[in-house]
């Protein structure tokens, strides 16, 4: 069978922080189903932020115009069968390197989006659900339209010490990522074979 | 104002698109604030480079006046928020949320200090595409965050069915409504006390 690839895009500035860290998780959790696994990392691209020009309604569909990253990204996007996107939560939102991010999907080809699943991962020091609300609303309205990809749900770490190695202490929530991964692409390979 | 003081008002776009539909109704709001005796100014947030907030939190909690990590255009933002007590937060709605340009600047909100937002109150304006209801987490996003600094919130408009420069030209509704927000966001009947360092 051909190799599926699993990848998990950082979303937070910090590389060796607790987002990057149980995307780290995910991706194991994934690996251990039988996906390849690719990671990159926000801050080390070049993303500019959308210029709110029409590409959306052109016909055939435009990319974007901004010279930068975006279209290599979206190389590596279009290669994975699961995206994990993940950004921890900043002012009740994603972080604005996320944000910035998603707002530019808009300009990928829509090659990219197919027959791809979306999961998210979210890390907050708060333990208050409704903390991530907003940024749960968003993520899950933005992949569940029809038209991108077939979204496969979140998992939230909340709880977190802000300190970028708090997770390593919590085995628990290690173990969750990974579940979280191998569960995922366990479905996406069965949904596949059936 | 409550205190008889003329308010100072800063518009604050966050939409890339120059005279967009977001720009535009900031632009309504400040005139009804102007009306009503306040000076106003408007900053574009595209004509500001502002690094994303790198999580170091040598900012955290106290606060900083510059950022540790970035050496960019924050400190000018800051300034023209310091002077201001009154913020028209404007952006369009992106993916169901504030667009990654507005929401760059915001986080960077962390290391605001509380001479910055003390005794300041902020008003949203943010169009979007197709319904109202696509607007809900950006608003919380705002009102949440304000409250949690000890802004006061007095309002937001969500300008729905906007989608192309020039489609508030459609719905003139909108810009009497953008006015009247600026007019109350000034006469709220509130209890200003001057920000530090402010002439009385």
């Amino acid at each position: 069978m051909k190799p599926v690839t699993a990848l998990g895009i950082v979303g937070s500035a910090r590389k060796s922080g607790n987002t990057s860290r149980l995307v780290d998780q995910i991706l194991a959790g994934a690996s251990a189903a039988g996906a390849e696994t690719d990671k990159l990392f926000l801050i080390d691209q070049q993303i500019k932020p959308c210029l709110g020009c029409p590409c959306y309604v052109q016909k055939p569909k435009r990319t974007c115009v901004q010279d930068d990253d975006l279209l290599a990204i979206g190389a590596r996007m279009e290669k994975a069968k699961l995206i994990v996107v993940s950004t921890p939560i900043y002012w009740y939102g994603p972080s604005g390197l996320f944000k910035n991010f998603l707002d530019r999907w808009i300009g990928l080809p829509e090659s990219v989006f197919e027959d791809t699943y979306v999961a998210a991962a979210l890390t907050m020091q708060d333990v208050t659900p409704e903390t991530a609300g907003p940024t749960r609303e968003m993520l899950e309205r933005s992949f569940s339209g029809g038209r991108w990809v077939t979204y496969a749900g979140d998992l939230l770490v909340s709880g977190l010490h802000h300190t970028p190695n708090a997770i390593e202490g919590r085995k628990d929530l290690l173990d969750q990522g990974f579940a979280f991964g191998e569960s995922l692409m366990n479905r996406i390979l069965n949904t596949a074979n059936s | 104002m409550q205190t008889g003081k003329p308010s100072r008002v800063l518009g604050i776009v966050g939409s890339p698109r120059r005279g967009g539909n977001t720009d535009r109704l900031v632009d309504d709001v400040l005139r009804g604030a102007k009306e009503c005796g306040a000076s106003t100014q408007k900053v574009w947030l595209s004509e500001f480079h502002i690094e994303p907030c790198q999580g170091c939190l040598s900012c955290y909690p106290e606060g900083r006046t510059t950022c540790a990590r970035h050496v960019d255009d924050m400190p000018q933002l800051v300034q023209a928020m310091k002077r201001a007590d009154l913020w028209v937060l404007g952006t369009p709605v992106y993916c169901y949320g504030p667009t990654g340009q507005f929401k760059v600047f915001f986080d960077r909100w962390i290391h605001l200090l509380p001479e910055v937002y003390a005794q300041t109150a902020a008003a949203a304006v943010i169009p979007l595409h197709r319904a109202a209801l696509r607007a809900r987490p950006t608003q919380e996003m705002l009102k949440t965050t304000c409250r949690s600094f000890g802004i006061e919130y007095v309002g937001d408009l969500v300008a729905p069915e906007l989608l192309h420069v020039g489609d508030l030209d459609i719905h003139p509704e909108y810009r009497d409504m953008a006015y009247e927000l600026g007019r109350a966001a000034v006469t709220a009947n509130r209890s200003v006390t001057p920000k530090e360092g402010e002439q009385t």
